[in-house]
């Protein structure tokens, strides 16, 4: 089994085998690119901290790989995290954030979107007020803005979703 | 999220874990710039001692308590060490400052037994801080930023596309950044078909048993309709109007929108608003927009109807099973034929007493001797009493039993005064039905 090194932002090194490293597309394009090679692949927008949860995320995956749906891939679903993601993604914002930083930067298409929704279902269904509470937004519109703003989007509050 | 609030339980019982990304200096969060400190502490310390590529260097534990007894001591040394790493002199010196201000703030908050445990050397991220950090010197007010801000746009308006139209309507009111995302035009187009995908789900699983008809019905505008909408986006299929009912009428609104939307490609595609070629847009994106909110509105509307259909067929249906279950007995006691049992036994009694009086063997009066007829004309005279009454003090509509897709079993009135008029092949088929 080779194993790749891997070295964060803050000179961490870690060895992974190269499947789980694979499953981060970036990764796998840069060793594609540059062959065999013992030197560690600097990450450059990654903390040891983050790495070491994507590298968590990523080994459970591989080792319990996710039954493939074949029939539209395409659909977006809120509802179909399942329980281990949900548990991965049970941690504060800033860390949730940096995952999706990472997760973008690494190009890992699952974790990407399990991230994503876990933040999408925070927002769903929550009135602007919450919204600006509980991600801590700083309203920066006059009042007539919000007025104005407010009424364009009227049709949201209709019945039924 | 425990770098929010100073007094939330879990840090008291816990350890402060800090990482470099937590940037709220608001409150009890300015272990960042202890965090930052120890970096540049740390990195003294082992440019002086060994070579910092040991693995397990990065992580420093620092007893609280130790450190508030020598706090001073390590301040002095650090400002008395000669700084030979990269960093240049006037970061070391912010860095100081930071440092006995943090020191300053922690005394006050008495978090005195706790272990923090500092990442250290992060250069990806301390340019960042570095940028904050500055800022909060210069607003004396230190406030709390929105970690939302570390988002790129690309990623925002990813997560948004995993929400359903209103959601997004209502998170475009909280910022001026969240409002000019919403006129991102793949975003709408993906969460309506999203939405539309959904509630297509729910409308089948809603009326899998009751209505047999939903299941060979084909879904209108998700295949045919929506894609069309808001890839080709032919507003004149939009304004027909796509009135759920019946499936001929369902069908022939398939028809029209395909009909419209061959026309209109052909015929005046360049007159459309938004074309696949002619790429809208930057000039009004406001019409964009309001545009697929329109959409939106209309399909939810649509949907809505759909649902209130189906449920009244539900209801409908309940209803039958109902009436069709008490009357069950009835029919069988009455040799399935109620109606003629009770007029044929009328017609014997009135023979019967036109007999009897003839023969001058009863004295009755005349009313009385025909009275047996009356059960003959019945139903004709109390049905639409009957239909009367009933709609106007309860608004029970008999049309509904009426009407001709709906009737899969009949109800109170066709049974009572319609079908046992009919042949009894067709009430024999409605009871083997």
């Amino acid at each position: 089994m080779t194993t790749v090194k891997l070295e964060s932002s803050d000179e961490k090194t870690y060895e992974v085998e190269k499947e789980i490293a694979c499953m981060s597309v970036t990764i796998k394009n840069m060793l594609e690119d540059i062959g065999e090679t013992d030197a560690a692949i600097p990450l450059p927008n990654v903390t040891s901290s983050i790495l070491e949860k994507v590298l968590e995320y990523c080994k459970h995956h591989h080792e319990h790989p996710s039954p493939q749906q074949d029939e539209k891939k395409d659909e977006k679903r809120l509802d179909d995290i399942p329980p281990y993601d949900r548990d991965f993604c049970k941690v504060d914002q800033p860390t949730l954030f940096e995952l999706i930083l990472a997760a973008n930067y690494l190009d890992i298409k699952p974790l990407l979107d399990v991230t994503c929704k876990t933040v999408a279902n925070m927002i769903r269904g929550k009135t602007p007020e919450e919204i600006r509470k509980i991600f801590n937004i700083k309203n920066d519109f006059t009042p007539e803005e919000e007025e104005q703003i407010r009424k364009e989007n009227e049709w949201c509050e209709d019945k039924g979703n | 999220m425990s770098n929010s609030n100073n007094n939330s339980p879990n840090l008291a019982g816990e350890d402060i874990v800090c990482h470099q990304q937590v940037t709220q200096t608001s409150t009890t969060s300015s272990p960042i710039l202890l965090n930052k400190k120890m970096s540049s502490f740390s990195s003294n310390n082992s440019t002086t001692s060994s070579n910092s590529t040991t693995t397990n260097n990065s992580l420093m534990i620092i007893e609280m308590s130790e450190l508030d007894i020598t706090s001073n001591q390590k301040l002095k040394s650090i400002s008395t060490t000669p700084t030979t790493s990269y960093r240049n002199d006037s970061k070391n010196l912010m860095d100081k400052l930071n440092l006995s201000r943090f020191w300053k703030k922690f005394d006050k908050s008495q978090y005195n037994n706790k272990t923090v445990i500092l990442d250290s050397k992060n250069k990806y991220i301390s340019s960042q801080f570095n940028k904050r950090n500055s800022n909060h010197n210069n607003s004396s007010q230190e406030q709390q930023q929105s970690y939302l801000e570390w988002i790129p746009d690309e990623m925002l308006i990813l997560i948004q596309s995993f929400l359903d139209p209103p959601s997004i309507g209502r998170i475009s009111q909280v910022n001026r950044r969240f409002y000019q995302l919403s006129f991102d035009s793949q975003l709408w187009k993906t969460s309506i078909l999203n939405w539309e995908e959904f509630s297509k789900r729910n409308i089948m699983l809603m009326a899998k048993k009751t209505i047999r008809k939903y299941q060979n019905h084909e879904y209108p505008f998700h295949n045919s309709g929506l894609e069309c909408d808001l890839t080709k986006t032919v507003p004149s299929a939009l304004s027909t109007n796509l009135v759920i009912g019946t499936p001929q009428q369902s069908s022939q609104s398939i028809n029209n929108i395909n009909n419209n939307i061959s026309n209109s490609s052909e015929a005046n595609s360049t007159s459309l608003l938004l074309n696949s070629n002619n790429i809208p847009t930057i000039n009004e994106p406001n019409s964009i927009r309001s545009y697929y909110i329109d959409a939106f509105i209309r399909y939810r509307n649509l949907n809505n109807d759909r649902i209130e259909d189906i449920k009244w067929r539900r209801g409908l249906l309940r209803k039958g099973r109902n009436i069709n279950n008490s009357t069950c007995f009835m029919f069988y006691s009455c040799l399935c034929r109620p109606y003629e049992w009770i007029s044929l036994m009328s017609l014997i009694v009135f023979t019967l007493f036109l007999t009897l009086k003839l023969d001058n063997i009863i004295q009755w009066s005349w009313p009385i001797i025909f009275s047996p007829l009356f059960f003959l004309v019945f139903p004709f005279i109390f049905g639409p009493i009957l239909f009367d009454f009933f709609r106007n003090y309860y608004g029970y509509s008999f049309e509904n039993e009426f009407t001709p897709d709906h009737i899969t079993k009949p109800l109170f009135f066709s049974l009572l005064f319609i079908l046992p008029l009919q042949s009894g092949i067709t009430f024999y088929r409605f009871l083997i039905n």
